[in-house]
């Protein structure tokens, strides 16, 4: 956890400058000399940037157990959380040309058949029935508006 | 005694047959709609709309009081069953609620809620009758540097419970601030930081942070490890599905506290139930004998912010009906609903439209009991959502999420963002650094810097005017003190007690 949160330190110490040059290249006070739009940004970029450093010289001294436990994914940990992720990603980018009903059929089977590897009857169901049921809810019922795609459904 | 007079009068319109079909109708819509992911109070209200247009305007008023009180019911059914919260206002109810239910105690955590939401909302509609012009004077001498001083505080005494660290707990707060900068400034309309991205003109959707940080971070969290069967375990005995006797023991002053404390801050205009729901969250954890039960599924922990939360709606009734101020979304929205009729809300409203002012309020106390009654029972079936394998729920929430999200403008850009943020909330977790602040800062920001730039408008650019209001300067205090405690000896031990093992 130490080596973790001295580079979380340095993130938002960075994050915190970014903030700065991005900051000064707004007004910071306007005709009137009344607060301008670069103003409040400026101040919490500089928090960051206190902040930062103030967690990286913390945790330099403090005590292990005042920080919490950073729990590293174990690869394969990892490697799932990405494949959803992954999986998410892909269906996202196909909502708007294959529609609401395909991408989302095509993700729940990416998870369960993909992700989980299950091979039942059950999870074949899942997945019919997942966009089927969010989808007679909000688009019938709701009549929440959902991209169609090219099937317009 | 001559509102008392009123409300009797507005009972009579309102204990009509007909109207109370129409509110227990609004209960239940309320509450389906409520509790579907992504769709706060205010959606809910505005997706059922149409149902109440052509009602006369007492039933349609009554009505959509119902919905109102089920869909803030709704919405914590979600953040207690799936840790998804609605709305602002039920961040805080995940902290404890969720744990509950991974314990197996959705049932009792579900029905404290109902139950804590009965007794505050009550309480907070009583204060509205009695106290409505008293107060609503008192709240006008609230100028920008008590609001800023006062989302200060709000701020800071999350970030002081929040996690195992306060730095990281301002980091998390300071980080929620600035991404509510980004977009249109809200006083000059000058763009920042929107890196060419006009999407990002109005900012970055409320709905997309929250959930992505909560819903979608948590899925992640849980699927790194192959779960087969259910992720909770949930009793099959009714009696263990609703609150014991010992919940009810340990949530008295839980209900209590959060009624007053909501009420009172449900009547500042602009404070909302989100700083209500939290702030009762951390006195009760402040004062509570087991303050390092918080966050492993203490049914106070529910029980306090959703009394605070019902009982803001009743104190946030005062600007709006006394002032035309809405102090919220869901105010926001039953102000263009009241205008619908042709009312116009503010100080002459109790003088010209009694007739449909007191049936109002009347039917908020007929609104609370329905919902007892209708959702108390159906807790079981709530509950039992969790009966499914999590290899059902975890899609099923990716997919409401992303209904959720699009349904709120139709935006591909706000899907994506919600990806994004659930990658954000993921390694929030991983680093141990506490999301809540995030949420709150970011939901608080806007009003921060308003308040913050009027402020110094007023003083012209001199700090000093934070520091000679008496109120604000008492406000400011509390929150340095708050984070400035963890620094020396025993207070230092008594934070690490509280927070101790918590995430």
């Amino acid at each position: 956890m130490r080596k973790v949160d001295i580079a979380t330190g340095v993130f938002f110490a960075f994050l915190g400058v970014f903030g700065i040059t991005q900051s000064l290249q707004l007004e910071l006070y306007q005709r009137g000399n009344i607060p301008g739009p670069g103003m409040f940004p400026l101040l919490l970029s500089l928090a960051l940037t206190v902040l930062g450093p103030l967690l990286i010289a913390n945790r330099l001294r403090g005590e292990p157990g005042q920080f919490g436990e950073f729990e590293r994914p174990a690869r394969t940990e990892l490697t799932r959380v990405v494949m959803v992720v992954i999986a998410l990603g892909i269906s996202i980018a196909l909502l708007p040309l294959a529609g609401y009903f395909l991408s989302t059929l095509a993700l729940v089977a990416a998870l369960l058949f993909g992700v989980e590897r299950l091979r039942t009857w059950r999870a074949l169901l899942t997945t019919l029935a997942l966009p089927s049921i969010f989808f007679f809810l909000f688009v019938v019922l709701l009549r929440v508006r959902l991209p169609g795609g090219f099937i317009d459904i | 005694m001559e509102s008392l007079g009123y409300l009797l009068e507005g009972f009579s319109v309102a204990l009509t047959p007909e109207n109370l079909l129409w509110v227990f109708i609004g209960v239940f819509l309320g509450t389906l709609v409520g509790v579907l992911p992504g769709l706060g109070t205010p959606a809910t209200i505005a997706i059922l709309l149409p149902i109440t247009i052509n009602l006369n305007p007492a039933t349609g008023l009554i009505t959509m009081a119902g919905i109102y009180y089920g869909s803030k019911y709704g919405g914590s059914t979600t953040s207690i069953l799936l840790n998804v919260p609605g709305e602002s206002s039920s961040v805080v109810t995940t902290i404890d609620g969720y744990q509950m239910a991974k314990q197996g105690r959705a049932g009792p955590a579900l029905g404290m809620a109902a139950i804590a939401s009965f007794v505050a909302g009550t309480f907070g509609v009583l204060g509205l009758t009695l106290l409505a012009l008293p107060i609503a004077r008192w709240a006008l001498t609230f100028g920008p540097p008590e609001y800023f001083a006062l989302v200060f505080l709000g701020l800071t005494s999350v970030v002081f419970l929040a996690g195992s660290s306060v730095i990281k707990g301002l980091l998390s707060a300071v980080l929620g601030l600035l991404l509510a900068t980004i977009g249109a400034d809200i006083v000059s309309g000058e763009n920042r930081f929107i890196f060419g991205q006009f999407q990002l003109l109005d900012g970055i959707e409320f709905i997309a942070l929250t959930i992505g940080v909560f819903a979608l971070g948590e899925v992640f969290v849980n699927v790194e490890k192959p779960i087969g069967a259910t992720l909770f375990k949930v009793p099959k005995r009714l009696r263990d599905l609703l609150p014991s006797r010992q919940d009810f023991l340990d949530s008295r002053f839980a209900m209590a506290q959060g009624s007053v404390l909501g009420f009172l801050i449900g009547t500042l205009p602009g404070a909302g139930a989100t700083i209500a729901s939290f702030m009762s969250y951390v006195v009760e954890k402040r004062f509570s004998r087991h303050p390092e039960r918080f966050g492993k599924g203490a049914v106070e922990g529910v029980a306090a912010p959703e009394a605070a939360n019902n009982s803001e709606t009743g104190g946030a009734m005062i600007p709006l009906l006394t002032l035309g101020i809405p102090g919220s979304g869901s105010t926001a929205v039953m102000l263009g609903f009241l205008i619908l009729y042709g009312l116009q809300p503010g100080p002459l409203l109790f003088t010209e439209n009694p007739e449909i002012v007191w049936p109002v309020i009347a039917s908020m106390y007929i609104g609370n009991v329905a919902l007892l009654i209708l959702n108390l029972p159906l807790v079981p079936m709530w509950a039992s959502i969790l009966r499914f394998p999590y290899y059902v729920i975890y899609p099923a929430i990716i997919l409401i999420s992303v209904i959720g999200v699009y349904s709120v403008h139709g935006s591909m850009f706000d899907v994506w963002m919600l990806l994004l943020f659930g990658v954000l909330g993921y390694m929030m977790r991983k680093l141990d650094i506490p999301a809540p602040p995030l949420i709150l800062a970011f939901v608080l920001g806007p009003t921060a810097e308003r308040a913050f730039r009027h402020s110094l408008v007023m003083s012209q650019n001199s700090l000093e005017i934070f520091f000679t209001r008496p109120l604000s300067l008492a406000l400011l205090a509390i929150g340095v003190v708050l984070l400035v405690l963890p620094l020396y000896g025993k207070a230092r031990q008594l934070r690490r007690n509280v927070v101790e093992e918590e995430v």
